[in-house]
């Protein structure tokens, strides 16, 4: 099946011999002058000036002229993106799919795949914003830096009415690459900020005063083209009276072809007030052969022309040319067919506009056809609907289902509208063009989505996607009144889908407590065929248990919803399921597991594309804090960088703000630049401002920051959480609130609060070992060694550190121990050779920074050569405590000496490093080779 | 409120015939080579879609005036 989008990206082809329009192409050329700030191109006229003819003929002569016009030498693989536009592509998500199928007409473009990804996730069933799109496609260009001019020609842009469209546009214009250029043609001045383009030169352009011939033009056109031989004297009246206007010259010109009296035509024509139109239509119809005007008045109901199509709705029946003459019906001529015809009128040049190269489909001059559905509705008015019904048959049955839908509404047959809307209604919401789907089910009367259940559904779908709630429940209540009692198959996929809208609607209110049986009912009525509502639901379950901590049902739900997902093609439920389910392999201690889960991931999210969903971001999340836990920090800065690039770009804050925590931690470990780490915890601060965090993303915000300020030794910081959050110490633990406790327990540790701690360690350990949570455990116990140690109680502390070292060495875990510092050395240090573990022991403690005695032997030359700024022993010590992010009481504390002392050392190491902040010294040590 | 009778200037001489692609408004010639479409035009969102017929034929639009809004709601034809 061709399909018609690539006939609104055919760029019309320049008829063989035409007016050059030198002054005009000169103009143009200007979008390309080297060093030029232009962005938009406006071409600006009433219908019938030869806007989009100039515009062709200009990209022919950039393409031909290329390498001879002092442009930039690659000019010469010069290939616009052409995209016509009609009143149907009003929808902000249809226009942006056109507009990324049109630069994908682009060589280059299409070999760097621009905008594959954005397409993919156009395709699914919750497309970001458009103008988030828009910033992903963007990105794509400018980083595909080409040096090849992009001109992208939006053609009839009068035809949009969105203001959402607009402000895309508007947005487009002021991001692009420099190499972008607009090309706008319009009837209209689009709503976009031109005043503000003029003002900053940023914009060519044209109007009617500068498309109008000009006599000298005019005369080519009559002598040289048409091959007329008029005389001066008729050119000079024909230039007056069409005033130079460009469908006027080219009627008068068909009309005067093969004419013997051309004075007396031009004489008639020149001294008629009649409207031009009126008058060189009617002109041009007479000379016509009857079969082609009945042709040309019955085939103006289509927006594009097709042989078949075309002998589909030409019908013979009642069938006269003139009100006031005798009705004489046409004798059939059955010897010409629709492409037949359309072959012809394209020989004839009668206003026919082919819109691919195979001569397949074509469409009438915008204007031609207006002036033909006028002369239709005056002639035949009780023929328009009959004729609009049998275009959408025939669209129905070549399977282009929305062409069809326009007919059939256009034709006022709702009846036949509302069947095909039926059909196509799971689709359109499932790829997001909500907005047709809303325009569709507006223009049918309420008594049919009164009688047909589909219809509300789709338009209670389509409101709670939109966030339309209130008509949400107006079309859900309809739909639920409207369906039959009877217990068939299809029934009870209606009732499915009511109940997942309403459970869609439960969660809008947070009334959990409905969520889980009308998701279970859902799932018991929908066929097993309704994979995108099934996965949605499934996914939902999961979330509720989860919430419940009934982690296994979890399990078992995300399990599905990724297969179900992927089955489908829904990358917005599986990449979720995917994370979700790997979120509780962690917790129960199965890093490999969740590792492999989230690779899987990561191939689903990025297989579009080159550039990953939004939804990759917390994939990329849990791979940084699993590399982090495997001490490979270099993999964990990536994701975690990642992870705050993408998070950032689509605004999603639930992701970004645990991202930017993660990279912190990560900054920190790898560089113990507390300075970067505080940047990145005001970054975070700064992204909340102005924005709605849920309850969840608040608390999660305000704990990881503590936990950030508590590695930072910033243990007030820390503490303040502990004070002013309402943390509810009494209630339950449970996965989901797990990580607040750890948290809490860590503070009391710090602040040594041994008895809060302990308590809060002990429920802990209670929680995670009936739920199975070993890899929670592993944390628990390096706490409860942590707290024994401080304690004093070193053998229990050993006891909980075998624990956790049993627990960690199969699946690797290395960072909790590391992050403890030197005290956990002294622990592992303590484990006897015998021990199970002692190897794994061993291999932690090789982790840590090496010792101060083997680095001795170590020293670079370079300290040697330079004795007198060379560090002291104690001086290379505190330094690399320094660099470990000791405070300087942490040092003193650390070396059993005050305070006092150690700012004398830090004071030395400044002065010999030429250094003046710890930041700077621990640079300096490292380019040194001291660190 | 919205409904109220129209008076369209538009520049050359157009045949009555428009009369039903301009949403039945009476097309009427002047001796001013000008046309006058008169008549009542629901609100605004219909008055816009006249003048668009107006501005896709690429005829020129002389000036619009409102008269007045007709006593009873119901269609009015002088």
């Amino acid at each position: 099946m061709v399909t018609l989008l690539q006939t609104k990206l055919y760029i019309p082809p320049q008829p063989t011999e035409f007016v050059p329009r030198p002054h005009l192409l000169q103009k143009l050329n200007a979008a390309f002058a080297p060093t030029t700030s232009l962005t938009l191109t406006l071409i600006s006229a009433p219908a019938g000036f030869g806007k989009s003819s100039l515009v062709a003929e200009w990209i022919q002569h950039m393409k031909a002229h290329a390498a001879q016009l002092d442009l930039s030498p690659s000019t010469s693989h010069f290939s616009p993106a052409w995209l016509s536009l009609e009143a149907d592509d009003n929808d902000p998500y249809r226009f942006l799919a056109y507009l990324v199928a049109a630069l994908q007409t682009i060589p280059s473009l299409a070999a760097a795949k621009i905008g594959v990804g954005v397409q993919t996730m156009l395709q699914s069933s919750q497309p970001p914003t458009p103008l988030m799109t828009l910033t992903i496609l963007l990105n794509d260009l400018h980083s595909a830096n080409t040096a090849v001019p992009i001109l992208i020609v939006l053609d009839d842009y009068h035809c949009i009415k969105t203001p959402a469209i607009h402000e895309a546009v508007t947005f487009l214009l002021e991001h692009a690459p420099a190499a972008l250029h607009l090309v706008l043609i319009s009837r209209t001045d689009p709503p976009l900020p031109l005043a503000r383009l003029r003002a900053r030169r940023q914009m060519i352009e044209i109007r009617a005063a500068d498309l109008r011939f000009t006599e000298a033009e005019t005369a080519v056109f009559f002598n040289e083209i048409m091959g007329l031989n008029l005389a001066a004297t008729d050119i000079t009246a024909l230039a007056q009276r069409t005033e130079g206007w460009i469908t006027g010259v080219q009627l008068a010109a068909i009309s005067l072809q093969g004419r013997a009296d051309i004075g007396s035509f031009v004489q008639a024509f020149t001294g008629s007030h009649r409207f031009i139109l009126d008058y060189l239509v009617e002109e041009v119809l007479q000379t016509q052969p009857a079969i082609i005007q009945q042709f040309l008045l019955q085939t103006a109901v289509l927006e594009q022309l097709h042989g078949p199509l075309c002998d589909a709705v030409v019908g013979m029946e009642d069938w006269h040319l003139e009100t006031n003459t005798d009705p004489s019906p046409i004798p059939p001529s059955p010897s010409l067919s629709g492409t037949q015809i359309l072959a012809e009128l394209e020989r004839v040049n009668l206003f026919i506009v082919p819109l691919d190269d195979e001569r397949r489909w074509y469409r009438y001059h915008h204007l031609f056809a207006d002036l033909l559905r006028a002369r239709l509705q005056q002639l035949h008015p009780e023929l328009i609907p009959t004729l609009h019904r049998r275009a959408a048959a025939w669209y129905a049955e070549a399977g282009y289902r929305a062409q069809a839908v326009h007919h059939a509404l256009t034709g006022s047959d709702f009846e036949y509208a509302a069947q095909l809307i039926e059909q196509v209604g799971i689709d359109l919401t499932a790829r997001g063009e909500l907005g047709t789907l809303q325009t569709w089910l507006h223009a049918l009367p309420d008594t049919l989505l009164r009688e047909r259940p589909w219809l509300s559904i789709y338009a209670s779908w389509a409101s709670f996607l939109t966030g339309q709630i209130e008509t949400m429940i107006h079309h859900l209540q309809t739909a639920a009144a409207a369906v039959p009692a009877v217990d068939t198959v299809e029934t009870r996929s209606m009732r499915g889908h009511i109940a997942a809208l309403r459970a869609s609607l439960a969660i809008q209110n947070r009334e959990m407590e409905h969520v889980t049986t009308l998701c279970q009912e859902a799932l018991n009525l929908l066929p097993a065929d309704d994979l995108l509502v099934r996965s949605f639901m499934t996914f939902t379950l999961g979330g509720i248990y989860m919430l419940m901590d009934q982690l296994e049902l979890a399990q078992e739900m995300f399990v599905r919803a990724s297969q179900l997902g992927l089955t489908s093609d829904n990358i917005s439920i599986a990449i979720p399921s995917m994370c979700a389910r790997s979120q509780i392999l962690m917790a129960n201690g199965r890093l490999h597991d969740a590792f492999a889960l989230l690779q899987q991931a990561l191939t689903t999210g990025q297989r579009a594309g080159e550039r990953p969903y939004p939804i990759a971001a917390n994939v990329y999340k849990y791979l940084a804090n699993i590399y982090y836990e495997w001490n490979d920090l270099e993999n964990a800065l990536h994701y975690a960088q990642l992870c705050v690039d993408l998070a950032q770009q689509w605004q999603n804050i639930d992701v970004l703000l645990p991202g930017f925590f993660t990279l912190a931690q990560v900054t920190y470990t790898l560089y113990e630049d507390k300075d970067a780490v505080h940047a990145l915890i005001q970054q975070a601060a700064d992204s909340t401002l102005e924005r709605y965090l849920s309850p969840e993303t608040m608390l999660y915000y305000h704990m990881n920051r503590a936990q950030l300020h508590l590695a930072l030794g910033e243990l007030a910081a820390a503490n303040q959480w502990t004070n002013t959050q309402a943390i509810q110490r009494d209630l339950p633990i449970t996965y989901l609130s797990e990580q607040v406790f750890i948290t809490l327990a860590q503070i009391y540790l710090a602040r040594t609060d041994y008895t809060e701690a302990d308590h809060v360690l002990i429920r802990l350990r209670k929680a995670a070992e009936a739920n199975g949570r070993f890899g929670s455990l592993i944390t628990i116990d390096i706490l409860q060694a942590q707290s024994a140690q401080m304690q004093g109680r070193l053998d229990q502390a050993q006891n909980h550190l075998l624990n956790a070292l049993e627990g960690a060495e199969q699946e690797g875990y290395i960072r909790q121990f590391l992050d403890w510092g030197a005290p956990m050395a002294v622990l592992l240090r303590r484990i006897p050779d015998t021990s199970p573990v002692s190897p794994y022991a061993h291999k932690l403690l090789r982790q840590f920074s090496p010792d101060p005695d083997t680095d001795a032997e170590n020293l670079p030359h370079t300290l040697a050569q330079t004795p007198l700024d060379a560090l002291s022993e104690r001086e290379m010590e505190v330094l690399r405590l320094i660099a470990q992010g000791y405070s300087n009481q942490d040092i003193a504390e650390a070396l059993v000496v005050t305070v006092g002392t150690v700012k004398s050392h830090t004071n030395h190491i400044y002065s010999k490093l030429g250094v003046r902040t710890r930041t700077q010294a621990i640079a300096e040590g490292r380019s040194r080779g001291l660190l | 409120m919205e409904e109220a009778i129209y008076e369209i200037r538009i520049a050359g001489q157009l045949e009555p015939h428009w009369a039903a692609w301009f949403a039945d408004m009476e097309v009427r010639q002047t001796a001013l080579n000008q046309t006058i479409l008169y008549g009542t035009i629901t609100d605004q969102s219909a008055l816009h879609g006249v003048l668009e017929k107006i501005r896709d034929l690429g005829l020129t639009l002389l000036s619009v005036n409102r008269l007045n809004a007709p006593q009873d709601g119901s269609t009015m034809h002088p």
